[in-house]
């Protein structure tokens, strides 16, 4: 009875060490900056086509979206009435992520931030791509983070109102790591899943996947050059090749990011894929998203000797 | 129980209930994904956070496609209507992504009956000058791509057509 009360213990305190470490809550500021530019570049980029793909007069009128039957469907952009009404809403979408990127009201701003992304993904689901969802899922995390704790207007407000108490005594900021954790598996969740969904395919099992990947012209960013390179045997080769890297890295991206020594390798193939992708294809914001969940792997759990920090995070001293 | 318990309490539950999802969604065809997405579905659809991966597979597309709508008045006449996007550009450099161009090709899938419908019914509309029209209908323009091989011997893409979907207008 003891032995099992003494595995109980241990597994607690392994999950508790697990989800609720201490790490520089730096990492989670660095992190509401780069998706706040990564949430706003998106959503300005949707400008050009803005009305036609979700304006009441667009090839997807409100109707047709309510209509549809989709459950919990809710969007800023369903109240708009003219076009006029529909760039006020647009514009004003943008300020929740102006105020991420100073780190001003973060959990809400980072907060609207998310329910501009979902009124944009609720009035047209048509429109959206992989890289949109990784943001969605992203912004949903690091709201839950303290990410104005550094790095923000919000840090520097408690800063001068502690100075004003007569506070003058430097602290490092501390976060629990378990947002961090939650990108770490969503991120091993994409890789791992897209592998397995993709293990079966003739393509990737005969390397010409990435030849047709980038053969098509619904996804090419430089069509004639593209075609022009795919006149070369090498580059037929290289594509071969890559195929194949790209399914054996994704297969076992888990493992590898798991087990530190080999996590650069993780990293570094995972960032040269990403920078392929994004300078040959279009497929949206979908490179920048995965390599921003990269952050999550740069944090290095503070020390947990220390009793104030066992303190601060709730583990027993 | 003090603050920094309850809100590792509180941690710990969403945790828990964030990954169900993620199981949920990943195995919605398993008789245990059902299950798990009866209670976290709600959650899944309303944050749009479901996670369907699958890019470029299978396998990836060997060809690539547009809608083309043409509109059948009362009187027999067929009238090519303006394109969502039309064929794709064959040179340049595209710097931003067509969101109208994933659109387009959402609306030639097999399965969107329903979108295209709409769609289709706001073409009866916005062109009713050009007809009146009595249909819509939704061709699809696909564009093979040869196998390498054929690619290295200098064949090239070849187009086809087909009707997707012909809809009544209202």
């Amino acid at each position: 009875m003891s032995r099992l009360r003494d595995l109980l213990r241990r597994a607690t305190a392994a999950w508790n060490l697990f989800w609720f470490a201490a790490i520089d809550a730096r990492t989670y500021a660095a992190m509401r900056i780069t998706l706040g530019l990564l949430l706003l570049g998106n959503h300005v980029l949707l400008a050009p086509e803005l009305t036609r793909v979700l304006g009441p007069q667009g090839y997807y009128p409100l109707s047709v979206a309510v209509a549809s039957g989709a459950r919990e469907r809710w969007s800023l952009f369903d109240y708009p009435t003219d076009e006029g009404q529909l760039w006020l809403v647009f514009w004003l979408g943008c300020l929740p992520m102006v105020g991420m990127i100073l780190g001003f009201q973060s959990r809400l701003m980072t907060l609207l931030a998310m329910a501009v992304e979902i009124s944009v993904h609720h009035r047209s689901p048509w429109i959206q791509h992989g890289g949109d969802r990784v943001l969605r899922l992203s912004t949903l995390s690091l709201a839950l983070a303290p990410s104005g704790a550094a790095w923000s207007i919000d840090a520097w407000w408690a800063a001068r109102r502690r100075a004003a108490a007569g506070d003058d005594a430097p602290r490092s900021a501390l976060a629990p790591i378990w947002v961090n954790r939650l990108i770490q598996i969503q991120l091993v969740v994409i890789y791992v899943a897209t592998g397995v969904l993709k293990e079966g395919g003739s393509t990737w099992q005969n390397g010409t996947a990435l030849f047709y990947a980038l053969s098509s012209q619904n996804f090419q960013r430089a069509p004639a050059l593209t075609d022009a390179l795919l006149d070369h045997r090498v580059v037929h080769w290289l594509a071969s090749l890559g195929t194949w890297v790209t399914l054996g890295w994704e297969l076992s991206f888990g493992l590898l990011v798991l087990w530190r020594p080999t996590r650069w390798l993780a990293l570094v193939l995972g960032l040269a894929l990403h920078m392929g992708i994004f300078s040959t294809m279009m497929v949206g914001a979908f490179s920048p998203a995965m390599v921003w969940c990269y952050q999550a792997f740069f944090t290095v759990p503070l020390l947990l000797w220390r009793p104030e920090i066992r303190r601060a995070i709730g583990l027993p001293r | 129980m003090d603050t920094h318990r309850l809100r590792r309490v509180a941690a710990n539950l969403f945790n828990l209930f964030h990954l169900s999802m993620i199981v949920g969604s990943l195995s919605q065809s398993h008789p245990v994904g059902k299950a798990i997405r009866r209670v976290t579905g709600p959650y899944e659809r309303l944050l749009g956070v479901y996670q369907n991966w699958d890019m470029f597979s299978p396998n990836a597309p060997r060809v690539s496609n547009w809608a083309e709508m043409v509109g059948l008045t009362r009187d027999g006449r067929e009238v090519a209507l303006p394109l969502i996007i039309g064929a794709p550009v064959e040179s340049g450099f595209r710097w931003r992504y067509d969101r109208l161009g994933k659109f387009d090709r959402n609306v030639v899938k097999k399965e969107r009956t329903s979108l295209r419908r709409g769609v289709a019914h706001g073409y009866c509309a916005t062109y009713a000058d050009q007809g009146p029209f009595r249909f819509i209908r939704v061709e699809e323009v696909t564009r093979k791509t040869p196998t390498p091989a054929e690619w290295l011997e200098g064949k090239r893409r070849t187009d086809a057509r087909k009707v997707v979907q012909q809809v009544a207008c209202p």
